[in-house]
């Protein structure tokens, strides 16, 4: 029985997640703590808070487990940049500091950190870990696992069956190759930042015409899907090789047309940003047909009836749910930290297993972060002067807020692990009204026009709503569902472009003080479902401490909080 | 007429003498209140007081305000000089905490804070003077817009800074300690932007001696593309 604490940092969105006797305790994205979005810096933060939460000391630890092979990703750093002469003459120094003075020591700066002998610092393959926090926490015994990112030590996709508590490598594709650079590529293409732009990409997608133009065969020259579910880039347009921020080449612009200023509004009416909604369109497309192609090949290699997906990629939700529909798998698990911070899930639960330790069971819910202070947020609310309350019904209360067309933001038990608001750090509000979404918008999120707003839905009554049952994903809001027409009055605040949410299915097992709150909403003879986004700011990280929520509730315009038993409620 | 306010009169013609200037300056402006809206979130989260608590968060609010107005402002000016789309001003503005309450305390933090704020007032002074003189009313009066709550953040961090210090000369040797800590900070600075120079050099040079090896890895080490290990 041993104690685990897994990293991952220095790439974006570090994160540390701690397994105890094999179950998985806590796990934190340290842009939680540190306030900076996608915070990649080493997550000692994260990591003594796990200890805290979990109460441990550095010295009851077994092992720290970092989520990536330093010395075989410098290897793979350094061969590309003399691969790449002279055109990674501006990447080399960077590179080199960055690797040589920072990166390659990490395991020791982890045993120093944490108080370790070096020995019980360990660390596993990047795309290793990425699959073992998919396929350990899933609730299949047997899976066919697909992992797809950016890139790992040298894996860009690699595919690995799972089966009961072991994980066999299969087959991969190698860097320069890789769906996760295409789609950044285009994310800064399109105006956007990578590592954080890819949703908005996800969202232009639907205002988009696939193939307008001639736009397929101009995508063939950027990548070529293999039959036998392989890819291959056309690496002349693209610059991931020798420029690490902006991703394309003079060619890919030559191809597609000049890039989209950053931050400029965006009109849809102008035949210009049409073009750019209708590349995301035709990127969207071809990102699901080669998913769809590696799962083909993913199935032909385990003959697995359950598919479990991670890395960056997994996050794209339509694209998990065309999977879920044609990839030929009965059943499809993506978990909600499916990006790098997913990594040092992975990492913890690999080397549980190798100390013995049993598998943990099914992720239930993403509520593994850490709760809120309730007297220190009455305390300083009542230092700011808010008008604070405590009632004996949150649950009733928030409800009752909610059917009044209220904006509340919803701060009970602890944050969310990944980049979604699963009810738990979340901005709700009634889902009927489109004129409520544009409210949150203009008051809160200033997010692009074309960006969608999510449901959260009681699960028994999801079909009411939607084509569609609850199904391994919905919990996490990793996949959409598309939105019953006949119910359009319900939900016109959450209901995207082309007809889809990305719908949360709520249980008591997955959040229960969510499920509380749409329970109440029902007796009260309204739908059991409200508009759930993410409780920050734009630019931030998502509120984690009560500290978070009370500086969040003197920014923004939202109607009231409530921080579990307590209600703040702005004077109208 | 102290230090901070003769260079800020002396710069003055170099760092506003156009838009674009202008632009970087404001968007600097507008990273460091991002970063101490940082400092002061973290210092909320971190100090046993609720009353300080709900200071710090008070302030912290104003700092993302001013982020927001230097960074809009900066954006405009960019916009009239045609400053590349590439350029940092058009990107979100996103700043590093350094993590001042965990490393100096919070007597120091507040002692720290107390000693920024108290030369951004000298220095913005300074500023409005000279846009006023230049007829840059835009400027000048964002400049005396963000002042107002700058003479209030250096009141209050005054006032907890000697509430909770063990005494006034307490306090006040907490104000010599964060002033020779920034002096030394600043020098270690320098050192480090021509250590970074220097090294730069130094890796070029040796990229440039490295080249033969890149035609020898495109030999030994050739792109693989498709499945590998299937």
């Amino acid at each position: 029985m041993a104690n685990v604490l897994g990293i991952s940092a220095h790439y974006h969105d570090a994160a540390a997640a701690l397994v105890v006797d094999g179950e998985v305790v806590v796990a934190i994205q340290q842009e939680r703590l540190s306030r900076i979005k996608n915070d990649p810096a080493l997550p000692l933060d994260a990591g003594d808070a796990c200890l805290a939460h979990a109460g441990l000391r550095a010295q009851d630890l077994d092992a720290v487990v970092f989520y990536e092979r330093p010395f075989d990703k410098l290897e793979r750093v350094m061969v590309n940049l003399m691969r790449n002469l002279p055109r990674t003459w501006r990447q080399f120094p960077r590179a080199m500091a960055s690797q040589l003075g920072d990166k390659i020591w990490v395991l020791d700066q982890l045993a120093e950190a944490f108080g370790q002998p070096r020995a019980k610092v360990h660390c596993f393959e990047h795309h290793r870990c990425h699959a073992a926090s998919a396929h350990f926490v899933s609730r299949f015994e047997d899976a066919a696992v697909l992992v797809v990112d950016g890139v790992g030590e040298h894996s860009s996709t690699t595919l690995w069956h799972g089966q009961g508590s072991t994980l066999r490598a299969l087959c991969s594709i190698d860097f320069p190759h890789s769906l996760g650079l295409l789609y950044a590529a285009l994310t800064a293409w399109l105006g956007f930042a990578v590592n954080e732009g890819e949703y908005k990409v996800m969202g232009l997608a639907a205002w988009g015409r696939p193939g307008h133009a001639g736009l397929h065969e101009r995508f063939e020259q950027l990548i070529r899907l293999d039959d036998d579910g392989s890819y291959e880039l056309g690496l002349e347009y693209f610059a991931h090789m020798s420029d690490a921020e902006l991703g394309f080449g003079p060619k890919l612009e030559a191809l597609l047309g000049p890039r989209r200023p950053p931050g400029r509004a965006w009109k849809f009416d102008e035949a210009k940003d049409q073009h750019y909604a209708d590349v995301a369109a035709t990127l969207q497309g071809v990102i699901e047909a080669a998913l769809l192609g590696l799962a083909r090949k993913a199935k032909a290699l385990t003959g697995s009836a359950n598919l479990c997906l991670a890395g960056g990629v997994a996050l794209n939700s339509l694209a998990n749910a065309r999977l879920a529909r044609e990839g030929g798998f009965e059943a499809v698990f993506v978990q909600p930290a499916a990006g790098d911070a997913g990594g040092a899930l992975g990492a913890a639960i690999l080397d549980a297993l190798e100390l013995g330790d049993p598998r943990p069971g099914p992720m239930m819910s993403a509520a593994l972060g850490l709760p809120v202070d309730v007297a220190r947020a009455w305390a300083v609310a009542r230092e700011l002067e808010l008008p604070i309350r405590r009632v004996d019904d949150p649950a009733s209360a928030a409800a009752q807020l909610i059917a009044a067309d209220k904006i509340v933001a919803h701060v009970r038990g602890r944050f969310e692990w990944g980049p979604r608001a699963l009810g738990q750090r979340s901005i709700l509000a009634r889902a009927a009204e489109r004129s409520t979404r544009e409210r949150i918008n203009r008051l809160i999120k200033q997010r692009e026009p074309f960006r969608p707003f999510a449901p959260a839905v009681l699960e028994p009554r999801v079909a009411a709503y939607f084509d569609g049952q609850a199904n391994d994903m919905t919990p996490f809001m990793t996949t959409v569902l598309p939105a019953r027409p006949d119910h359009s009055d319900a939900l016109g605040a959450v209901t995207h472009e082309d007809g889809s949410s990305r719908a949360q299915t709520v249980s008591v097992g997955s959040a229960p003080e969510l499920h509380a709150l749409l329970t109440a909403l029902e007796r009260g003879g309204h739908a059991p479902l409200v508009l759930n986004t993410s409780l920050n700011g734009p630019g931030e990280p998502i509120v984690a401490s009560s500290e978070d929520a009370l500086g969040f509730f003197l920014r923004h315009a939202v109607d009231a909080m409530i921080i579990e038993d307590l209600v703040i409620e702005r004077p109208s | 007429m102290s230090l901070t306010a003769a260079l800020a009169r002396l710069l003055n013609p170099l760092v506003w003498r156009s838009s674009a200037r202008s632009a970087l300056k404001l968007h600097g402006f507008a990273l460091a209140e991002h970063g101490s809206m940082l400092d002061l979130r973290l210092a909320a989260r971190l100090t046993p007081s609720p009353s300080r608590a709900a200071a710090y968060l008070r302030h912290a609010d104003d700092e993302t305000r001013h982020a927001q107005m230097f960074g809009k402002r900066a954006r405009q000016l960019a916009r009239e000089a045609a400053l590349a789309r590439s350029h940092a001003v058009w990107d979100p503005i996103r700043a590093d905490s350094e993590q001042l309450f965990v490393g100096l305390g919070e007597l120091d933090f507040l002692a720290f804070v107390h000693v920024g704020e108290a030369r951004a007032i000298e220095q913005f002074l300074v500023y409005v003077d000279y846009f006023e003189a230049r007829g840059r009313e835009r400027d000048a009066s964002l400049l005396r817009t963000i002042l107002v709550d700058e003479h209030r953040h250096a009141a209050y961090t005054r006032s907890l800074l000697f509430e909770l210090a063990a005494s006034e000369a307490e306090a006040r040797r907490a104000l010599r300690r964060v002033r020779r800590w920034e002096a030394w900070r600043s020098w270690l600075r320098a050192g480090r932007f021509l250590a970074e120079r220097v090294y730069m050099v130094a890796m070029l040079l040796v990229y440039v001696l490295a080249a033969p090896l890149g035609l020898l890895v495109r030999w030994a080490r050739p792109l693989t593309r498709g499945w590998r290990g299937s």
